[in-house]
């Protein structure tokens, strides 16, 4: 039996709205496996960051548990979520957003720099991520002379770099061409299999659903499952 | 620390333009900080070397030793009033005759009575109570117009000559060189008959003598005229200054912390807690603050060596530490504009929107 890693329960958030109050997320509950894979789609306007945030710590529900590792984390206070963040969730964030400032190489070593992790452990890390990702020879490169597509295996990287339990991308393939933006989506998937760790991915990017185990449509605040995708889905992603 | 010296590595350019900002300003600050020293030092090193605890003056003077005119009269009843010894000051004015081919010298007397006043810090020859009649201490700026030990010196006015017994250091006043001469030789020029007496000086506890005033060093200084204005106007200068250095170095902050917000807040989402973004920004304010004072220190100290003779210039280290810790105190002031700023960023900024 798979352990999960990420449960909502009848979450709801609901931001006031002039007189009203707006009601973004309505009642949402999701369970999320380790080594799991699952991929939210909807129009803009649907909920979809609201729930991203929420499920990142970076927001509290208004209503609901989200209980995260085991840990309910809806009532922690400001202080715990970033604590929460530094050390239990990776962010893949719409366009790469690296540090234009740092190398390739102190990119990653940073995150480690949040959780205080210990020096040698932190390099160790980023070597292992470095050679997975294939990014050996750009060690000391800043953001600016890398690619696209080499940029975001480093945000990818840097969001693993913290072994977080659960991984969040923001739309990764927003910036990228379909060729490349496949192989980042491929690269995030073969790291949640191979680290057992539960992701989820929102996109607007239909091409890359196949790749992941579930797709979750989410439409005016609401969750729904898209059985028939699942169907045809396969546990891994087809290497073309 | 890791993020404020990879990114100073990074920017060089942007941070050392601002460095140099800093630098010219601080070095204009600790330069004129100098020249007000000096200036205040010509002007009145030798009352503030006064050898005595107190310096009575007549009232109408209001401390102003220049002003002050005691006759004998009123010397003998200070004296009387007073328990310890004392040594009456004139303060005179004239002019040294040149040697052959040399200018005349523009200095100023101080006659006191050499048994009663205190020894002065010499550099060469004898000291005050050593000298004899005929014996006069100069300044040592004489010697930069080629008077050495023993020479003659002519008043110009009353046509006296004088021999050099020694030299004695930074005693000048109004910027004129100080000879001290004993007040019964009468080698300065009296208007009138009689002897006029500036002031009395004394070693001893204060007091208070009815019609006339007792004042120390530090407030003769303060009142001679003209003094406090000029320093004054220095204080406003070097105010200003100080101002503007700290307001071009927290707007250069602000903006920059500005146009990370979008930077901050993607790091904040990865789990820096904001303290860990303040640390980063206050070392950079911290080392560029450091690093422009210590090269403005250095460029100060330069420049005193190449100063001519002629331009009053006096720095202590004291000052400039001082200096140096006001400029850092009000410069971390200005990064709390900037620690505010950060404060304000949200991480949930980082969610939902391209770069």
């Amino acid at each position: 039996m798979l352990k999960e890693t990420l449960t909502l329960q009848h979450i709801s958030k609901s931001f006031p709205d002039g007189d009203r109050t707006l009601t973004v997320l309505d009642d949402i509950s999701l369970a999320v496996k380790e080594g799991e894979f699952v991929a939210i789609i909807g129009p803009s306007g649907s909920g979809k960051s609201t729930l991203l945030s929420v499920i990142g710590a970076l927001l509290t529900p208004t209503n609901g548990k989200v209980v995260l590792d085991g840990e309910d984390i809806s009532d922690f206070k400001p202080a715990q979520l970033t604590a929460t963040r530094a050390s239990n969730i990776g962010f893949i964030f719409q366009s790469p957003n690296l540090i234009p400032y740092l190398t390739v190489k102190n990119q990653l070593l940073l995150v480690g720099k949040f959780n205080h992790t210990n020096k040698r452990a932190n390099l160790s890390k980023m070597n292992e991520l470095v050679q997975e990702l294939g990014l050996q020879h750009r060690l000391n490169n800043y953001p600016n002379s890398l690619s696209g597509g080499e940029k975001q295996r480093v945000a990818i990287g840097r969001a693993f770099m913290n072994n977080p339990n659960i991984i969040l991308a923001d739309e990764p393939t927003a910036s990228l061409d379909y060729e490349r933006g496949r192989t980042v989506v491929e690269k995030i998937a073969d790291e949640v299999k191979s680290r057992r760790k539960a992701a989820i991915m929102v996109t607007h990017d239909e091409r890359m659903l196949d790749v992941c185990d579930r797709v979750l449509h989410i439409e005016d605040g609401k969750l729904i499952e898209d059985k028939s995708s699942q169907i045809k889905n396969h546990p891994t992603p087809c290497q073309t | 620390m890791f993020l404020a010296l990879k990114e100073m590595k990074r920017a060089k350019l942007r941070y050392i333009l601002l460095s140099l900002i800093m630098i010219s300003i601080l070095f204009l600050v600790f330069f004129m900080t100098g020249l007000a020293n000096g200036l205040s030092f010509a002007d009145s090193s030798s009352l503030q070397k006064i050898k005595g605890d107190y310096i009575v003056t007549n009232k109408e003077a209001e401390g102003a030793v220049i002003n002050s005119e005691l006759s004998k009269e009123q010397l003998k009843e200070i004296s009387n009033s007073l328990e310890e010894p004392t040594s009456p000051l004139a303060l005179t004015m004239s002019t040294i005759a040149g040697k052959t081919n040399q200018k005349d010298t523009d200095m100023i007397y101080f006659s006191v009575d050499p048994e009663h006043y205190g020894d002065l810090n010499i550099t060469e020859g004898k000291n005050i109570s050593d000298i004899t009649d005929k014996e006069v201490l100069v300044n040592k700026s004489f010697k930069e117009d080629g008077y050495e030990l023993n020479d003659q010196l002519v008043d110009e006015s009353t046509g006296e000559t004088m021999t050099i017994a020694g030299f004695i250091e930074n005693q000048t006043y109004s910027f004129l060189p100080v000879v001290y001469s004993d007040i019964d030789s009468e080698f300065q020029p009296t208007q009138g008959s009689e002897i006029m007496y500036n002031a009395i000086v004394y070693n001893g506890p204060k007091m208070d003598i009815k019609g006339y005033d007792t004042s120390t060093n530090d407030e003769i200084v303060q009142s001679m005229p003209g003094y406090s204005e000029t320093q004054g106007s220095f204080n406003v200068m070097k105010a200003f200054m100080f101002i503007i250095s700290a307001f071009v170095s927290t707007v250069f902050f602000y903006v920059l912390t500005i146009q990370k917000t979008n930077q901050f807040g993607i790091l904040k989402a990865m789990g820096a807690t904001t303290s860990y973004i303040s640390t980063s920004i206050v070392t950079q304010v911290l080392l560029l603050t450091l690093i422009s004072l210590s090269v403005s220190v250095l460029a100060v100290a330069g420049m005193a060596q190449v100063l001519p003779e002629g331009i009053p210039f006096q720095a202590s280290v004291s000052l400039v530490l001082g200096t140096g810790a006001l400029f850092i105190i009000l410069n971390l002031a200005g990064s709390l504009l900037s620690l505010y700023k950060v404060t304000k960023i949200d991480p949930l900024e980082a969610i939902g929107r391209s770069e």
